[in-house]
């Protein structure tokens, strides 16, 4: 099958996987790399890339709508896009499916999450990921040209679950950082994670998807790996805000951006109008926005009535 | 003796001295009673291979089949039951030791007969006549009085009636490929409503389905069985009936045959704009078309969304009480409201006489089975204006297939489309306008009290009427930004009337119900029918949360909106 790939970054990951399958990859990127997988070609063209009709979409969310804007334009009935972006966008929370959908003639659309890293789609270790698409086809589509001996692709029907564990783990990445930035403990940590996870199941179900979910792949595992070490910055990123840098200056400093921090706000505005409880993202938010120190956010957190655990 | 309303839910049809014949250029309908026998047919054919040939699969479908009709026909003992029930008591008795032969047998009998039972006619003589007759029932009912003449009938129809939109475009596209209409749904008048527009602007009729709780009334019944209406019986929940519903859709859908759905299924108890569809059996048109492309002759589906939107419902009372009721639950049928009473006709009718434009139908931009709006040449547009090919939606590898999940998932996008279409060509009328004002004094003067508390507050809330006039003013300015925005449509007597118009005009046209919606006590109004508040503001609900200004109302509208969202 002709596989095309947006995205030198992930993207390379992805098309070496795929490669590995024995597909034909087009890889649309601008970078250069001495090295690639036999049956990738590089181009800079969408056009060429768009020529195949399943293309995974593996740009960071900030250059998503560049190329979006000429995807408009070359996108057709018969294309099946699969991206793996972690945003959500507006503050109604278009998921990157649903803006797909909107914005192109596209309709197979999905996404792809979990915990890969480029030791599992570069390097071949073991390793396992998430697809979600209302249609089968998709799923079928990238089990068959990414999925191998040693990747396990699992299907699901939850896109908007899907999406948004995926959108929000990185906001929690940031919170736990900051956690641990502020001194708490694993304890403390492991709170912290918890009612996290509630909050991210609390705007799924909110949005149409489902709790188990997030007990799988684009929830727990990919918070797990990221935990684990596996390269994410939003944690690293999280203690130098909790250690007195503002968001930018952390980022600069760290060559690295939250994916999600932008969503923070878009989350507020979705808690108050939906009268959703989510305390550890409007704090989380109040301290980003310079409103609160991180001392007063614990406090708010803590001095909450406190009620069952329920999600 | 048999009960003498029985006979007319029986199909009944004028006397055919010799067999009609469709001349050509007459609309598709117009020769269905020729290939009625082939439709059926072709629907048995087409559930018996989804069912497939082994013994199993046979014995399966007819144990669920027998199972699910034995409990629908002894709850229902009535006159079906005793024709029917003896039958399948039999059928399931001997399932079991029936071998493959007659299993396929007993199955093809069975879903001929469901076909059958499903399956419209078409009487052009009763198309005709009842298109004469609507005008001038109408008129009539507005004023008993009035010398009744055609050309009068037209011009007092023309002034309540009106059609505006993508009428052009609809019949263009109506000589290219097969419509099928998706109005939303308020009244039982709907019907007849779009009917008499679709003859008026030109358009074609269109085969449409039915519940069968319609046929209950004897006048409605003998109508819809001539005028190619398919019966839809909502208390069989056998799934073999659904496939045949779901064959019979697409079969007529392939040959050309314009439909007509009501994608909310029923009625809007609530007064929403729809914003769950069912597209069910719409949902097969993206088979439809799929089929006919690997047959090599793919005609095309457009959908056309609707807007039917009224000054005042004429079932408002009973619909909201419904709602109401049966709020968590779902009821469905309705068999006794203002919809069967004659004297609630011609109050209803007598009091849109004096409001032009009282019913607005709005045709919004056509779109295709997969989402796509479509132009006047019947082309596919890509959301940047592109012209795009449709069929590649239902290929694979270069290749039409068919692919059931897929079609789904392709209806939930169209339905998410039309759904948008609804919002923005719902027409605001004086009463939403109205309504909403008084509501949302009512919500803010009661804060804490649950809906149900809330309906009960008769004559407790009350407004100034410099208060009420402000309060529209603000409306109507920021319904207008939202118009501009694309939003909605304001209908003219909201965009062009002052304010104190406006109120007058939606208090006039509630003295149709039989409670008083609000009580005028000099300088003061009061609220005096929440339920019907409700329902008349549920219309432009969507909306609240941009026409509140400040804390309490934005808390409100947060408030009112809920229902929107969760719906």
């Amino acid at each position: 099958m002709r596989v095309g790939v947006i995205g030198g970054g992930f993207g390379r990951g992805i098309a070496s996987a795929v490669a590995r399958g024995g597909h034909d990859v087009t890889l649309c990127t601008r970078r250069s790399f001495e090295t690639l997988s036999p049956g990738i070609s590089v181009t800079t063209s969408l056009e060429e890339t768009l020529q195949g009709e399943l293309v995974y979409l593996a740009v960071p969310s900030p250059s998503l709508g560049t190329i979006l804007e000429q995807l408009v334009h070359l996108v057709d009935g018969r294309h099946r896009l699969v991206h793996v972006s972690r945003g959500l966008v507006g503050t109604e929370l278009k998921t990157i499916c649903q803006v797909l959908v909107q914005r192109t003639s596209a309709r197979r659309v999905g996404v792809l999450a979990g915990p890969l890293s480029d030791a599992v789609l570069r390097e071949g270790n073991p390793g396992g990921g998430v697809v979600a698409s209302d249609y089968p086809e998709v799923i079928r589509y990238v089990r068959e040209t990414l999925g191998g001996p040693r990747l396990r692709i699992y299907g699901s029907a939850d896109r908007q679950g899907v999406e948004v564990g995926a959108a929000m783990t990185g906001i929690l990445l940031f919170a736990l950082g900051f956690g641990a930035g502020m001194g708490f403990g694993p304890s403390t940590l492991g709170m912290l994670a918890a009612r996290g996870m509630a909050e991210i199941v609390r705007v799924a179900r909110e949005l149409g998807g489902r709790a188990e979910t997030l007990t799988g792949l684009a929830g727990f595992g990919d918070l797990m790996s990221a935990v684990a070490g596996d390269g994410r910055p939003e944690y690293a990123l999280g203690e130098a805000v909790a250690k007195g840098q503002s968001l930018g200056e952390a980022q600069k400093s760290l060559k690295a951006h939250v994916e999600g921090a932008q969503i923070i706000d878009y989350l507020c505005a979705f808690a108050a109008s939906r009268r959703l409880e989510l305390p550890l993202v409007v704090a989380l938010g109040s301290v980003l926005r310079g409103e609160i120190s991180g001392e007063q956010a614990v406090e708010r957190l803590m001095s909450r009535a406190v009620g069952g655990e329920g999600l | 003796m048999p009960n003498p309303r029985l006979l007319f839910r029986r199909r009944l049809a004028l006397p055919q001295f010799r067999r009609p014949a469709s001349k050509p250029g007459d609309p598709r309908i117009f020769g269905f009673n020729a290939e009625r026998d082939l439709i059926i047919s072709e629907v048995v054919g087409r559930v018996m291979s989804e069912i497939g040939g082994s013994s199993d699969s046979l014995m399966l479908a007819l144990n669920e089949t027998s199972h699910h009709e034995i409990r629908r026909l002894e709850a229902q003992r009535d006159e079906e039951s005793a024709v029917h029930l003896p039958r399948w008591h039999r059928i399931s008795r001997r399932v079991g030791s029936m071998d493959e032969r007659e299993l396929k047998k007993t199955l093809r009998e069975e879903l001929d007969r469901m076909s059958r039972d499903v399956a419209g006619n078409f009487d052009a003589r009763v198309y005709d006549f009842a298109l004469k007759l609507v005008r001038p029932a109408v008129v009539a009912a507005m004023n008993p009085r009035s010398i009744i003449s055609r050309e009068r009938n037209r011009a007092v129809l023309d002034l309540v009636l009106k059609c505006e939109g993508e009428v052009d475009v609809v019949q263009a596209l109506a000589k290219q490929g097969t419509l099928v209409f998706v109005p939303t749904h308020s009244s039982n008048l709907d019907s007849m409503a779009v009917g008499e527009q679709l003859s008026r602007r030109g358009l074609p009729p269109a085969v449409y389905g039915a519940g069968k709780n319609l046929f209950s009334n004897p006048i409605v019944s003998f109508f819809m069985h001539n005028l190619g209406a398919y019966r839809v019986d909502r208390r069989v929940r056998a799934s073999l009936y659904k496939s045949v519903l779901k064959a019979y859709a697409c079969v007529l859908l392939e040959r050309g045959y314009h439909m007509l759905f009501f994608p909310g299924g029923t009625r809007s108890r609530s007064g929403l704009v729809e914003n769950r569809l069912k597209l069910g059996l719409a949902g097969t048109a993206a088979e439809a078309y799929a089929r006919g492309l690997m047959r090599g002759r793919a005609r095309r589906i457009f959908f056309v969304p609707i807007t039917i939107n009224y000054e005042i419902v004429l079932e408002a009372e009973t619909l909201i009480e419904d709602f109401l009721k049966e709020r968590g639950k779902t009821r469905y049928i309705i068999e006794d409201d203002e919809f069967s009473q004659i004297d609630r006709w011609f109050s209803f009718f007598g009091q849109l006489r004096d409001h032009d434009a009282g019913c607005v139908l709005r045709i919004g931009t056509p779109i295709d089975p997969f989402g796509n709006l479509v132009n006047g040449q019947g082309e596919s547009l890509a959301p940047d204006g592109r012209v795009i090919d449709p069929s590649e939606y239902v290929r694979s590898g270069g290749e039409a297939i068919l692919d059931s999940e897929r079609d789904a998932a392709y209806t939930r996008e169209l339905g998410d489309r039309i759904m948008e279409s609804y919002q923005r060509n719902t027409v605001v009328m004086a009463t939403q306008v109205v309504a909403h004002v008084f509501y949302r004094a009512l919500v803010l003067q009661t804060a804490g009290l649950d809906l149900f508390a809330r309906m009960r507050c008769r004559g407790d809330v009350g407004l100034s009427r410099a208060e009420v006039l402000e309060q529209i003013e603000r409306s109507r300015s920021k319904l207008l930004t939202i118009e501009s925005e694309g939003g909605t449509v304001l209908g003219t007597s909201v965009r062009d009337g002052r304010p104190e118009d406006i109120l007058r005009r939606a208090l006039d046209a509630w003295r149709y119900h039989t409670r008083v919606v609000i009580r005028e006590e000099g300088e003061e109004l009061f609220v005096e029918d929440p339920p019907l508040l409700l329902f008349y503001h549920h219309r432009i609900v969507m909306h609240a949360e941009r026409l509140a200004s400040g804390e309490a109302e934005h808390e409100a509208a947060i408030e009112m909106s809920r229902i929107w969202r969760d719906t």
